[in-house]
């Protein structure tokens, strides 16, 4: 055996010598040998979703974002449905029965049933991202639909289906773009407002045309003006005002594209960080009373390492370093990395995505939607991020750039360091599309987080998380009493022997897009948590011993828990 | 019944005499078989240096090609096709290559570049070679690769500064500050002579880490002394106030990030819009729309920074003035295009 082994070797050193091989796979590091597996569920989900942008040969900016999806649980029975947005075609108002947005009811068990008519969900103008939350506290979540014309909706879930209630709710349309947009409760008084990104002041009157190599390709926003973001305070009764003059917010304005919400500093209150596209990134830290200051930059999160701005694209908190300090993650453009702020000290970051694994094969794609989920119930979170390249034409331009490309996993192996797995978790992520949106949530109710995808041009992917080797789970479903319904803002700390695990229930996440508001909290070995406690916004903490694994509970503000099967009935 | 022990080695040390001979006969043909292919490879090379000699259109569509890359004209989806098709006639040949590797670092396309000199046996690459593979793979992030290529490099000789500071540029992304310090320190006084901003940004962030801010600042002050648009020294002068609550200087550095920020984005708009006009240019020469060619080379002309394009723009002008009859027109451009021709 050897010597055959010798003989090769030979034949291939000497190969090697003249002829121009090329050393594949040398610097492969996405097909690292994991336990996660996820495979596409899409056909037999009911999920038939296609999304259809315009394309024309001017190369509008819109045709090429792609749209988001919202998971919350429209019809209260447990199980988490999905909102998939459409875009249709820019300059016209009303859409196409193929460009419409789709509702998906799930029945618990991962089977969706198209409900858009029954539940009237309509969708105006050339369709971008998705928010949910519940804004009038009935119990029952609502949705708001952002668009390019800047004509947004809020659509107020009866129960039985979704009414417009735009105009009478005080949010005005100014024609400004909109992209992502969150709910959240900026003065803990209860009730949640509405903080919309916005990007730039393109129009289809205004086009720039951008060439590579004699080769017009799709623009990048800095041949356009930047649009001040908006926040929309909830009065009560159904009504909203404008307070993003009031609030702060309109100091600096920035190409926004995408937001995280939550309590990065853990004051008690929910700050914003919104990642812009060519443009320095903000983070604005909330006093408490819903003023807000940004301090992305003097905070060491709104730049590269070195100064530079990025194409930032998408963004989520988590804690990569386990120093019980969120951190913040944002995609970026190719050639770019994920940029990766660790918090080393309160409200002070460094980027370490290269130090921690993730820099070189981020590096290779173009990143939008971005989820932290704990894919295999292990206590900490992996990291699944949706690609594809603006460009349609890329590989006129490079041989090694696809327009397409696969979406990325990263298992976290639990001691601050990531490695990539997308080649080996399965046949989902061997799917190639170019990703937008992402989400994630426990579709089937089998304990394990799934996920769903939006493709700019192409079909939604919902993928089903089938990891063999998996830990014990407990899943929340909290509902506030004083505190907004959701209940955006609350901060879960659920206490394992030693091990303590921290999450926060964020009111945007990812790229136009926000996961499901249930808590999924991984267990690994062991059978129940010691001790779980609640940090309701605005509200007491509350402290539940002993609360038994593998089981969904749904858990009312200063309640006991109760075990509920997702789909099996609505809870009132 | 087993064999008795000392029986079974002789029988193994005559097994073992026997098989060494075989050895020895497998590893005489596979060198004989090695270096016959070796010389086909070599006298190979000589052939195709020799057909690439006599290759006319091949040599001047090589020039052509490099023209562009060296005076940074586009290098469109056909020129690069052209590029690649000689390569595939001409694989081993020098100059094929270099034009090849130029085309795809003008395309950015690290990994392609990357996988151009990676084919290159290690013991055949050149110094340049493996410079330009350590740059390639620190701009792919893939910092193992560059450290295990260019450490044993740097460590061969160590008073090689490229090698040396390419090594600390991977110890440093990967977040091994030490090493990078050590490498950068023993070579400080080269560094600041040279008054190489990389390597000085990247010893005051490393400073900054260690939240040394006094050693920081003064280093990233050193560095505004060489390069006054130098974002990243802005950028960490304004986290290092932040982080000693000094809010006015943070302010200030953070205002002067954001200033130079939209510099380049304005710089990087405005060169755009050139190129657009320059493409709207050639179309309306093609078009023969002579009137549209004047407008446009007009526009461009204030712009133009480079003697070689203000040449070509009077150029475009006096065609487009002969052909529309204005003769005093046309030679005042032709006038114009003559008078740069001389200064240069």
């Amino acid at each position: 055996m050897r010597y055959k082994f010798f003989i090769l070797a030979m034949i291939a050193l000497c190969f090697s010598a003249c002829v121009d091989s090329k050393n594949q796979n040398a610097h492969n590091q996405t097909g690292k040998a994991t336990n996660l597996k996820f495979s596409d569920a899409t056909k037999t989900s009911g999920v038939n979703f296609q999304h259809t942008p315009t394309r024309t040969e001017n190369k509008w900016l819109p045709e090429i974002m792609g749209s988001g999806a919202a998971i919350a649980d429209f019809n209260r029975d447990g199980a988490p449905d999905i909102v998939l947005v459409n875009s249709g075609a820019i300059g016209t108002k009303e859409r196409s029965t193929e460009a419409k947005n789709r509702l998906y009811i799930n029945n618990g068990k991962g089977i969706f049933t198209d409900k858009t008519d029954e539940w009237n969900l309509t969708g105006k103008g050339y369709g971008q991202g998705a928010a949910v939350g519940d804004f009038d506290n009935d119990g029952w979540t609502d949705l708001f639909l952002t668009n390019f014309e800047g004509d947004n909706r809020l659509l107020k879930n009866t129960g039985a289906k979704f009414e417009d209630v735009t105009e009478s709710s005080g949010i005005k349309a100014d024609g400004r773009w909109a992209t992502s947009a969150g709910f959240f409760d900026m003065d803990a008084d209860g009730d949640l407002d509405l903080y919309v990104a916005r990007y730039v002041d393109f129009t289809t009157e205004n086009p720039h045309k951008v060439y590579r190599n004699k080769m017009q390709i799709y623009s990048t926003p800095i041949y356009y003006n930047a649009v001040a973001d908006q926040i929309w305070r909830n009065d009560g009764g159904g009504k909203f005002s404008d307070a993003s003059e009031q609030t702060g917010i309109t100091a600096r304005k920035g190409n926004g594209l995408a937001l995280a919400i939550g309590d990065i500093d853990l004051d008690g209150d929910e700050d914003i960080y919104v990642a812009n596209d060519s443009d320095a990134n903000q983070l604005w830290i909330n006093d408490g009373a819903g003023k807000f200051k940004d301090i992305a930059q003097l905070a060491g999160s709104a730049y590269s390492e070195t100064g530079t701005e990025e194409g930032s694209m998408g963004v989520d908190f988590s804690d990569v370093d386990n120093n019980s300090r969120l951190d913040i993650v944002v995609t970026n453009f190719q050639a770019e990395s994920t940029a990766v702020y660790s918090q080393t000290d309160a409200l002070l970051f460094r980027e370490i995505s290269d130090a921690i694994g993730i820099g070189q094969t981020a590096r290779a794609r173009l990143k939008f939607g971005i989820d932290f989920f704990d894919a295999d119930n292990d206590g900490d979170e992996d990291l699944i991020v949706a690609n594809g390249h603006i460009e349609d034409n890329v590989e006129q331009n490079s041989e090694s750039v696809r327009f397409a490309q696969p979406n990325s996993l990263y298992e976290n192996t639990g001691n601050g360091k990531f490695v990539d797995v997308s080649e080996s978790a399965g046949e989902a992520l061997k799917n190639m599309q170019v990703s937008r949106g992402l989400a994630t949530a426990d579709f089937n109710s089998d304990g394990l987080l799934d996920y769903v995808v939006l493709n700019n041009g192409g079909t939604a992917q919902i993928a089903f998380n089938e990891t063999a080797t998996k830990g014990n789970f407990i899943n929340l479903w909290l509902e506030g009493e004083k505190s907004n319904r959701n209940p955006i803002g609350a901060r879960v700390v659920a206490k394992i022997g030693e091990r303590k695990i921290e999450r926060q229930i964020m009111g945007a996440q990812s790229y136009l897009s926000v996961s499901d508001f249930r808590v999924h909290l991984g267990l690994s070995d062991a059978q129940k948590i010691d001790e779980l406690t609640i940090f309701w916004l605005g509200g007491e903490p509350q402290t539940i011993k002993n609360l038994e694994g593998g089981k969904f509970y749904y858990i009312k503000q200063s309640s006991e828990p109760i075990p509920f099967i997702p789909g099996e009935k609505q809870i009132k | 019944m087993s064999e008795p022990i000392f029986n079974r080695g002789i029988t193994r040390n005559k097994t073992n005499r026997f098989n060494r001979f075989r050895v020895g006969l497998y590893y005489l043909s596979v060198l004989l078989f090695c270096q016959t292919l070796f010389i086909s490879c070599q006298n190979a090379a000589q052939h195709e240096a020799s057909l690439y000699s006599q290759d006319a259109n091949a040599k001047s569509e090589i020039m052509r090609l490099n023209q562009l890359l060296t005076t940074g004209q586009s290098v469109t989806a056909a020129d690069f096709e052209s590029i690649k098709q000689i390569r595939v006639k001409y694989p081993n040949t020098a100059e094929v290559r270099v034009v090849y590797q130029s085309a795809l670092i003008n395309r950015s396309d690290w990994e392609s570049v990357a996988e151009l000199i990676e084919a290159i046996p290690a013991s055949q690459r050149t110094r340049d070679d493996n410079l330009n593979l350590a740059k390639t793979y620190l701009k792919l992030a893939r910092y193992q690769e560059e450290i295990a290529l260019v450490k044993p490099l740097a460590e061969k000789d160590k008073k090689d500064f490229e090698f040396n500071s390419l090594l600390a540029f991977g110890h440093f992304f990967l977040g091994q500050d030490d090493e990078a310090a050590r490498l950068l320190d023993s070579f400080w006084e080269t560094i600041i002579q040279n008054r190489r901003l990389d390597e000085i940004n990247t010893r005051g962030m490393i400073y900054f880490r260690q939240k040394n801010y006094a050693k920081a600042t003064e280093i990233f002050e050193k560095s505004l002394e060489i390069n006054t648009n130098n974002t990243t020294a802005y950028n960490y002068l304004s986290r290092i106030y932040a982080a000693q609550g000094n809010e006015e200087k943070a302010e200030f550095y953070r205002a002067k990030t954001v200033e130079l920020n939209d510099k380049s984005a304005a710089d990087s708009l405005e060169a755009s819009r050139r190129v657009q006009q320059i493409y709207a240019l050639e179309t309306a020469w093609k078009a023969k729309n002579y009137s549209e060619v004047i407008n446009l080379a007009k526009q461009i002309l204030p712009t133009a920074v480079e003697k070689d394009q203000k040449i070509v723009l009077y150029q475009y002008l006096f065609e487009s003035y002969k052909a529309l009859g204005n003769e005093k027109e046309a030679n005042d451009a032709l006038t114009e295009a003559q008078k740069l021709q001389q200064q240069k």
